[in-house]
């Protein structure tokens, strides 16, 4: 027998080199694109144009991007509540600045609501608004009155009507930025116009309910682009708030009820960050609490510091 | 449906006859019996061992039920396998449509092995040369005229249409 | 076309998921049998390469190794008798729209063992790019008594939709796979996927696999 070494799942050299796949002495081959007499399958997503989308951020990168923050938190914690309180402060970090930025954009006045829904269905994207902000500022500008519907920030249907419209005209704008250059940097200047659209700053909720009314509605929106499932409060104890999601995207990948349920310590972080930020001192902890066909039905409930209770029983009386 | 190559293994694991057309053309192409000790036998043959070893463990216990292989296909070729009571194998390499040929392996074996090989006086009918040969060398080949021929007559229709 | 069971070779040849979903022969088997028969699978798929006929060497001709797409093979509304959630359009995690993909897909598997027939079953494999193996054991026979020389061209063609359904169906897996596994923080590369998700995603398409 002659001892030739078994190129595994190659039968000679000039089939080796044309195949494609997985190779056990080479590891993966593309396919290159002379490869095959036949032109490659086309996919719709190549041919599709850009402008027309909404800007999401794909839920895939994203829990990659999640995944791996878990790992390298899951290294280096001995335990679970260091790994909780760890996770639940990168949280924070986000909340803080969550509530500055929705604080914002909320106070954008009605006629420019288009554009402020337009940012809120970009749910995770922060930087894909951020990038399609100087082409919607100059469309706001030409369009104001005809995107004026004054829908309300919470109003989903009306604002996904109102993104079509708008990312029309976003294609012409592009168009002229990539024909001239110097126009991005005139987009610039306009992006700081952007104050002059806000005739009334909205301040930050100063009553208890109302806030979670907006991390409720507001902050969900833009974070996972749908209102929370419930918002309820505690009848047996006071200072004690629940908010409910049905299907936690984030974490919906995660096995294992525990873990899952510590992972989902970084929404809690959020929420704390917004709420501490905003001045309401609390804890925030989530519980696993499957109804029906929902099993990872995440309670992210909130306890209040008994002095934000005082306060507001002194702000604005006893309700 | 096209043939590549037909090959019959004994008990003894080797390779008694083999046929391998290469030109799909021409019927006369290729060669005979002249990969009983090549690396190609060796490893048809032990894809079928392994896979007959793994579907023997997957079957089912009821009694009176066979699990034999019928076929093995890649994305390019496919392998068509008959195994006797004797221990002897008809393999047929055909393209990867899928087509039934156990029937066409079981012409080959009752109306063309047992003809002109079984019942032959001449023929041995053990093909390894001495009683303790296990595997591996001193095996003959069928080289036997009458089976030759009508093997390439029976199968000549079937090489390429 | 009923499956009996699922396995998942990692592209070393260790096995690193088996379901069974019948009580069927593959049921009284234990782990170690499985461990087995994953290996001998992985060996045996690497060796059918080396046996490529003379003639297809020669002639190098184009096989088509397009997929076609076939509609929601293994989705909720391809079984008439789930119709309890029509109303709640079902989440395909990071996949949207109704189905995990819509286009024809080429094999990757070109090479490779894709496809053995017994008496008893039949066993499909799909390979993906990166080695990985999914194996589905369908107790669907290729019909025996298609046994004449000019047998009937639509049999021909049924076990030629029977291997691209299990194609279709076993990318479909892969989808889960690329979600519950590859997104769990606490799964390490190669190792068993203990995942309850995936094993709940995966026994769901089962049977919703007529």
């Amino acid at each position: 027998m002659s001892q030739d070494i078994i190129y595994t799942s190659t039968s000679d050299e000039s089939f080796k080199n044309r195949s494609t796949g997985y190779e056990y002495t080479v590891g993966p081959k593309p396919s290159l694109p002379d490869e095959y007499t036949r032109s490659p399958l086309t996919s719709k997503l190549y041919s599709e144009s850009l402008n027309t989308k909404r800007h999401e951020v794909s839920l895939a990168a994203m829990t990659f991007l999640f995944q791996e923050m878990i790992s390298a938190l899951h290294k280096e914690c001995k335990s679970v509540t260091e790994f909780e309180t760890k996770l639940s402060s990168y949280g924070e970090s986000i909340g803080s600045r969550l509530l500055e930025l929705l604080n914002f954009r909320s106070s954008i006045s009605p006629g420019s609501s288009s554009r402020t829904s337009t940012f809120l269905a970009s749910s995770t994207s922060v930087l894909s608004s951020q990038t399609s902000q100087p082409a919607n500022n100059t469309n706001n500008i030409n369009n104001t009155n005809s995107n004026n519907s004054g829908g309300s920030t919470g109003n989903r249907t009306r604002s996904r009507s109102n993104t079509g419209t708008s990312s029309k005209d976003n294609t012409s704008s592009t168009k002229t930025t990539n024909r001239d250059s110097s126009d991005r940097h005139h987009h610039h200047h306009q992006v700081e116009s952007l104050t002059s659209q806000i005739s009334k700053m909205r301040r930050r909720d100063l009553k208890i309910l109302d806030i979670l009314q907006f991390i409720h509605g507001t902050l969900w929106s833009y974070l996972f682009n749908h209102v929370s499932d419930d918002l309820v409060k505690s009848s047996e104890r006071n200072n004690e708030y629940m908010i409910i999601d049905n299907q936690p995207p984030l974490t919906q990948f995660i096995s294992g009820s525990n873990n899952r349920i510590s992972c989902d310590y970084f929404i809690c972080g959020i929420i704390k960050g917004f709420l501490t930020n905003a001045g309401f001192r609390c804890k925030v902890t989530a519980h696993e609490m499957p109804q029906g066909q929902f099993d990872s039905r995440t309670v992210y409930l909130i306890q209040f510091d008994n002095q934000v209770l005082e306060r507001e029983a002194i702000r604005f009386g006893q309700s | 449906m096209t043939i590549y190559s037909f090959w019959i293994f004994d008990k003894h694991c080797n390779c008694i006859y083999d046929r391998e057309w290469t030109l799909l053309a021409n019927p006369k192409s290729g060669t005979t019996n002249s990969k009983q000790n090549d690396d190609i036998s060796k490893l048809l043959y032990g894809i079928i061992f392994s896979l007959r070893s793994v579907t023997g463990k997957l079957s089912s216990t009821e009694t009176g039920r066979t699990n034999e292989i019928s076929s093995i296909s890649t994305g390019r070729f496919r392998i068509h396998t008959y195994c006797t009571a004797t221990g002897l194998w008809f393999v047929l390499l055909t393209d990867f449509k899928p087509f039934n040929y156990s029937k066409v392996l079981q012409h080959i074996y009752s109306d063309i092995f047992v003809k002109y090989i079984t019942n032959n006086y001449l023929s041995p009918y053990d093909f390894a040369q001495s009683e303790g040969e296990k595997r591996g060398q001193g095996t003959r080949k069928i080289t036997n005229r009458h089976f030759k021929n009508n093997l390439e007559l029976f199968l000549e229709p079937m090489i390429s249409s | 076309m009923a499956i009996e069971t699922i396995l998942i070779i990692n592209k070393s040849g260790g096995l690193i998921y088996q379901r069974n979903f019948s009580e069927s022969f593959a049921s009284k088997l234990n782990s170690n049998d499985f461990l087995i028969i994953a290996s001998t699978i992985h060996s045996v798929f690497a060796i059918t390469s080396q046996i490529t006929p003379k003639a297809l060497q020669i002639t190098q001709n184009n096989v088509d190794y397009v997929i076609p797409y076939i509609p929601m093979v293994g989705m909720e509304s391809s079984n008439p008798q789930q119709t309890r959630n029509a109303n709640v359009p079902v989440k395909l995690g990071s996949y949207k729209g109704p189905d995990f993909f819509k286009e024809p897909f080429i094999s990757w598997n070109k090479s490779g063992l894709r496809q053995l027939s017994t008496d008893q079953f039949t066993m499909y494999i799909y390979q993906t790019m990166t080695g990985l193996k999914f194996v589905a054991l369908s107790s669907n026979v290729l019909s025996t008594n298609a046994g004449t020389m000019n047998g009937s061209i639509d049999k021909t063609k049924a076990v030629n939709v029977a291997s691209q359904v299990a194609d279709n169906f076993l990318r479909k897996i892969y989808c889960l796979y690329g979600d519950y596994v590859m997104k769990d923080p606490f799964y390490s590369m190669e190792m068993p996927i203990k995942s309850e998700l995936f094993d709940k995603a995966v026994k769901r398409m089962v049977n919703n696999l007529l």
